[in-house]
């Protein structure tokens, strides 16, 4: 009993309808990933979750539908269908194998044809035969002679295009298995770390080096293009030296969407801006009740100031490059290559009440419409630039592009060349022969390749 | 302005409702020349746009589709040269041209009417950094192409579904044959497209620009799921030999799933295609 048991299992693993199960189980899985949001990517997730009740939670929960592309039951139908897909791709294969090495046996069945066509066999059987072969020959198709039927098929290599599409799909799936293996990490630079090297990681060293590389880099320089006669940044560049055995190997620039690879091992920029929570400022202070005047005082973001002689407080709150305000009033700060309308905020504690102050620095007269009691002169400001540079060395990508081709390939044959059966059957008692086609192929297709062949079948007879 | 193409795209504003109405009339008094005539005049829009994309395309430096509208205006434009390849399988048939035609043209107008309304800006914007490649034209062009084959078997679909429907006996079994047929031809163009375009070009830009292929982001997923209900659509027609209703289903799934990768995921899902 153990023997029909595996059959039956080898069967139900390499069929058809288990893969269209699991495809449509794939999807629907999928489709949960995309609408929960995840929480790899979501800030606050948990709270996320409790909002959508205690039924959705709960679900939410059980099946781990904030992590659905790592969860157990998304990765056991994922094996599932790899499995299905090497079961089905195995018995295609040799079932194509088959049919292609091997000729056709038996004639093929009249019933079959569409649209058949009748001709008069106008010479004697030998010289039909022969013209019949030529004319099937001339179109590219191979040819049998099976009792009183010619059989022509052409493209028989076309049979293994869904299996080229489907071993594509198994390499893809392979590369994104060998992905998992992937290193690669992220590296902070700003202004003033800009000519430092940034060795690979060792035991004792863990920040500031990079992980996994057997190299350094250092960055020479980086900036931001605008466009033309506008602050909108077209794009960000850093130029990166990479050291390698204590050598300089190579500077290079890298930019957005040009990324920079040395030994399996790629660079992207992933982030340039301006660090707004290391910003510093010296500032005065101009009280004109008191007619007093105070500073100047170096701040940096989140410090206090003690007003002299006042007892109040001055808390350096936040600081913009380019300040500007969102549809419903709220400051916002406006990505800019460089700083185009840089602006502070200051708390002023007096006592138990607390006012906000905001201060434009091109604009230094708004402040008198603001009802403060102080004046403030910004007398320099520093903000550091930064970007941030992305590493990986990714094994699965090499063979997932190579499962990309396999799967275009694969495509373009089956769109390209449809395999065709053409068959030509005489009966030398009518001193008739019928032509038929495959019903597999477009029917108008075959209509018009019948009509041609008949044709030509008819020309060469004439010309002999 | 004319450097946009605006004006151009006004003109096939203009021509798809006229076309829509052309049809409508050929179905309703039996006139096959109505029928050419809505194709010429769906021809006619479908020039002008061209050439608004074309003057659009100089203007950006590229092709256009670097913003909703564009894309908008893209994928109607799309639609219309589908089913004006998709008519070479049924010319012969004037009522099935018609009757695909008519709703094709409406989901086309459907599109630029929605472009041209005021939730989006016909100016042309200075890209991101991040979208300064080549392969965003290639991604999104392919993509859309393939979704455009897929609205055209949609439509179809929906044809063969709504005529077949209980207690209708006057259409012929020959008709909805061809519906069916339709359905598969066009998904059989358009699903290489939308797999080379949607996940392979989108794959390979995601590697540059972000250093990983694949992220599960809602717009890659999605594009995968419909890509994952075409194989199913493909699978179950030349696999197990469905044909008909059942299949058709599959077909209308698919592009309303298309629609809401293409427009729903951007702005009802968060995400690194997000405008939310």
């Amino acid at each position: 009993m153990a023997r029909p048991t595996v059959h039956g299992l080898r069967r139900l693993l390499a069929s058809s309808r288990l893969a269209i199960w699991l495809l449509a189980f794939l999807a629907v899985s999928a489709m949960i990933g995309g609408i929960v949001p995840q929480a790899s990517t979501t800030p606050n997730a948990e709270l996320v979750y409790r909002g959508y009740g205690p039924i959705l939670y709960f679900a939410i929960r059980l099946f781990n539908l904030g992590d659905v592309f790592r969860s157990w039951w998304f990765l056991a139908l994922l094996t599932l269908f790899y499995i299905n897909l090497i079961a089905c791709t195995s018995r295609r294969l040799v079932s194509s194998i088959r049919r292609v090495r091997h000729p056709p046996t038996s004639p093929r069945r009249q019933s079959s044809a569409i649209s058949p066509l009748e001709i008069p066999i106008a010479a004697d059987a030998d010289a039909f035969r022969r013209a019949t072969s030529a004319v099937l020959k001339r179109r590219h198709f191979q040819v049998w002679q099976l009792g009183n039927q010619i059989v022509g098929i052409r493209w028989r290599f076309s049979l293994f295009f869904p299996d080229l599409v489907h071993f594509g799909v198994l390499t893809i799936v392979l590369g994104t298995a060998l992905s998992l293996f992937r290193s690669q990490g992220e590296l902070y630079v700003d202004d003033s770390l800009v000519g430092v090297a940034h060795p690979p990681c060792s035991a004792q060293q863990q920040e500031g080096c990079l992980k996994g590389v057997s190299f350094a880099i250092r960055v020479e320089e980086f900036g931001a293009e605008p466009y033309s006669g506008t602050p909108i940044v077209s794009g960000y560049w850093a130029d990166v030296t990479i050291i390698g055995d204590k050598t300089e190997v190579m500077t290079e620039r890298i930019e957005v969407n040009r990324p920079l690879t040395y030994h399996g091992v790629s660079l992207y920029l992933s982030r340039y801006g301006y660090n707004l929570s290391a910003a510093r400022i010296t500032l005065r202070m101009i009280d004109w009740e008191r007619r007093m005047s105070w500073g100047p005082f170096a701040l940096r973001i989140g410090e206090a100031l003690n007003v002299p002689g006042a007892g109040d407080w001055v808390v350096f709150a936040r600081f913009f490059t380019t300040y500007a305000t969102d549809s419903e009033g709220r400051p916002i700060n406006v990505d800019t290559p460089s700083p185009l309308n840089p602006a502070v905020v200051f708390y002023i504690w007096r006592g138990e009440v607390m006012q906000t102050a905001t201060i434009l620095l091109n604009s230094p007269l708004m402040q008198s419409q603001q009802d403060l009691p102080y004046s403030f002169i910004i007398e320099k400001y520093e903000v550091p630039r930064y970007i941030t540079l992305r590493y990986s060395r990714d094994p699965g990508w090499p063979v997932v592009w190579f499962g990309f081709a396999l799967v275009v390939a694969g495509l373009i044959g089956l769109l390209c060349f449809k395999p065709a059966c053409i068959w030509v059957t005489t009966d030398q008692t009518t001193r008739r022969a019928t032509i038929g086609a495959d019903q597999r192929s477009s029917e108008t297709t075959q209509d018009h390749e019948v009509e041609r062949i008949a044709r030509a079948i008819e020309a060469e007879l004439n010309q002999g | 302005m004319v450097s946009t193409g605006v004006p151009f795209f006004s003109v096939a504003l203009a021509a798809y409702p006229a076309a829509l109405f052309t049809y409508l009339l050929s179905l309703l008094l039996r006139r096959p020349w109505a029928t050419f005539a809505g194709t010429g005049l769906l021809a006619l829009g479908c020039v002008a746009q061209t050439v608004g994309l074309v003057l659009r395309g100089f203007h950006v430096g590229m092709l256009a589709v670097t913003s909703t509208y564009e894309t908008l205006i893209f994928y109607s434009w799309v639609i219309v040269v589908a089913f004006l390849v998709a008519t070479v399988f049924i010319q012969r048939h004037t009522r099935l041209v018609a009757s695909v035609g008519e709703v094709t043209a409406g989901i086309s107008v459907a599109m630029i009417a929605l472009a041209a309304s005021p939730l989006f800006s016909a100016e042309p914007r200075p890209l991101v950094a991040v979208l300064r490649s080549h392969w965003l034209a290639l991604h999104v062009s392919c993509a859309i192409l393939g979704e455009g084959f897929f609205a055209v078997a949609s439509v179809s679909s929906g044809l063969l579904l709504w005529l077949s429907r209980k207690g209708q006996s006057r259409v012929s079994q020959a008709t909805l044959q061809l519906l069916d047929s339709l359905s598969y031809k066009t998904i059989a163009l358009g699903f290489p497209l939308f797999t080379l375009g949607g996940l392979f070009f989108g794959a390979i830009w995601a590697k540059h620009a972000w250093g990983r292929y694949w992220g599960w982001d809602p717009k890659e997923t999605f594009t995968l799921v419909t890509w994952l209900v075409y194989v199913i659509y493909l699978h179950l027609r030349v696999g197990l030999g469905w044909r008909g209703r059942r299949v058709a289903w599959v077909a209308v799934l698919g592009f309303a799933l298309a629609l809401f990768t293409f427009l729903g995921v951007n702005y009802l899902l968060r995400g690194l295609h997000s405008y939310r």
